[in-house]
């Protein structure tokens, strides 16, 4: 983590802070500077929706993103005790005993991951979810770099209501449910596209993702053309399989 | 926050509707919702096959007054939310930008006697099948508390609608909406895949894959893992092919 890869980070986090601003982007945005600034391996985040109920709305692989829906389905794992607690949770090795949530340890374990921190997402007093990192290696990351981290965190929960000020003013309640709603566009979308491909889900995310990037498209607009049948990834996800792009992280 | 909150908002909707002696509906949910979320009063518009949407039902005379002002003007809050998918919370109906948003809504909708009005699209991704407006005759803003309820409403009324049309594909009882799997990653991803298998809008692939689960005594969450596993698929003549 160097201090120029530091401001940039910071830079690009605030420069997405406009009037256009989408949430789901901004999330996948920041998964992606944790991976590169903080040398974790994956990144992902979870938001409080309206029934109290967690939801994962970004993350840096489909691999964390498991992680993160398994955890949810049973209720109970790190991120879920972080958010609960609005205090950063560190597994910093899934094999050592005592594990305290063994499922997860071993499903995380099963994933390649050897360690955990999870980071509040906090304003005020209200907590609106959590920052995860995974990472292969086992051990705590440093308390640097766990600033950084939370720093970070901080900067995704200004960001998202930063939002609902330039954004005429919508509450706090609107703008998680409008990045909620863009997460089950882009599930929809995997799914047609899966379909239309015969592709795997994590396969079609990555499809869509990379299209997104190289046309300078929103996500959620990119699943969008996907479901109505105007964006066609067709030609993309044949040359992808020919040729897999390099994987930063466990797959 | 929490579960709580759905669970006070179903049981009050429940409540109200047995209190009448009837069974909870879209329609005896918008009726209740009134009172639960603290407005003068509400009205559903469902979109249907011609895109301008329809009035499905409104619980006072401005409420009807106020859909028949966006059916036939196409323009104000309940227009937009519809349109952009997103909410439109107008705490001032007649303020200077207002008028200029919704030149002809406003004075009609003022004249009417509303002073507020709030729009939440009845909305899972793709599938948006209208929305739910509350209206005030003050005006003034919905906490965000009210915010939390009137999203909840909506889900729970957007669940209603679905059981009403999946109950045209079956010969038995839907079992009551438990809200739940509509927030579900699978279900989303395994509606995708069957829009595409049985060649239907989102919407029709959602009501398919909930009326399949229900005549087969499945949870909707297991059917999706079959869909997306690529152990079931559903025909367009709603036979499934079991791998």
């Amino acid at each position: 983590m160097t201090m120029e890869n530091l401001a940039e980070t910071f830079v690009e986090l605030a420069d997405t802070l406009v009037a256009d601003f989408d949430p789901v982007e901004f999330m996948h945005l920041l998964t992606d500077r944790c991976v590169t600034t903080l040398e974790v391996d994956a990144a992902g985040i979870l938001l409080v929706d309206h029934h109290g109920e967690l939801q994962v709305v970004g993350a840096s692989t489909d691999r964390a993103r498991l992680l993160e829906l398994f955890e949810l389905q049973h209720h109970q794992g790190p991120c879920m005790e972080c958010y609960l607690t609005s205090a950063p949770v560190t597994v910093a090795s899934f094999t050592e005993p005592p594990q305290r949530w063994p499922q997860f340890s071993s499903v995380a374990r099963d994933a390649g991951f050897g360690a955990l921190h999870a980071l509040p997402m906090r304003l005020r007093e209200q907590t609106i979810g959590a920052l995860n990192l995974f990472s292969i290696a086992e051990g705590a990351l440093s308390e640097r770099t766990l600033r950084v981290a939370q720093a970070m965190a901080d900067v995704a929960t200004i960001g998202l209501l930063q939002a609902q000020v330039i954004s005429r003013r919508e509450l706090l309640a609107v703008q998680l449910q409008n990045a909620l709603q863009s997460r089950v566009l882009i599930e929809q979308a995997k799914g047609v596209l899966a379909e239309r491909l015969q592709l795997d889900m994590s396969r079609a995310f990555e499809t869509m993702r990379r299209y997104s990037r190289s046309h300078n498209l929103y996500l959620s607009k990119v699943a969008e053309g996907v479901i109505a049948g105007e964006v066609d990834l067709t030609a993309l996800a044949a040359r992808e399989a020919a040729d897999p792009p390099a994987r930063r992280s466990p797959s | 926050m929490s579960g709580e909150r759905l669970a006070k908002a179903l049981a009050h909707l429940a409540g109200d509707a047995a209190a009448r002696g009837i069974t909870t509906s879209s329609e005896s949910a918008c009726e209740a919702c009134v009172v639960l979320i603290g407005v003068s009063g509400a009205q559903l518009t469902l979109m249907n096959g011609t895109g301008r949407g329809e009035s499905r039902y409104s619980t006072n005379e401005i409420g009807t007054q106020l859909e028949n002002l966006r059916f036939t003007l196409g323009e104000g809050p309940c227009e937009d939310a519809v349109r952009s998918g997103v909410p439109v919370l107008v705490e001032e109906l007649d303020s200077w930008e207002n008028r200029q948003r919704w030149p002809l809504f406003v004075p009609a909708a003022s004249a009417a006697g509303a002073r507020a009005a709030f729009a939440f699209p009845l909305r899972s991704g793709a599938i948006r099948i209208g929305a739910l407006v509350l209206h005030r005759t003050s005006p003034g803003p919905l906490t965000p508390d009210q915010v939390y309820d009137a999203h909840i409403v909506a889900d729970i009324i957007l669940s209603l609608l679905l059981d009403e049309l999946t109950r045209r594909h079956l010969d038995s009882e839907v079992p009551p909406a438990d809200g739940v799997s509509l927030s579900r990653a699978e279900v989303h991803q395994a509606t995708g895949m069957l829009s595409v298998q049985m060649g239907v809008s989102m919407d029709e692939a959602l009501v398919r894959l909930r009326a399949h689960a229900f005549a087969h005594d499945q949870s909707v969450v297991d059917v999706s893992r079959d869909i997306i596993g690529r152990r079931l698929r559903l025909s367009p003549d709603g036979r499934s092919d079991l791998r």
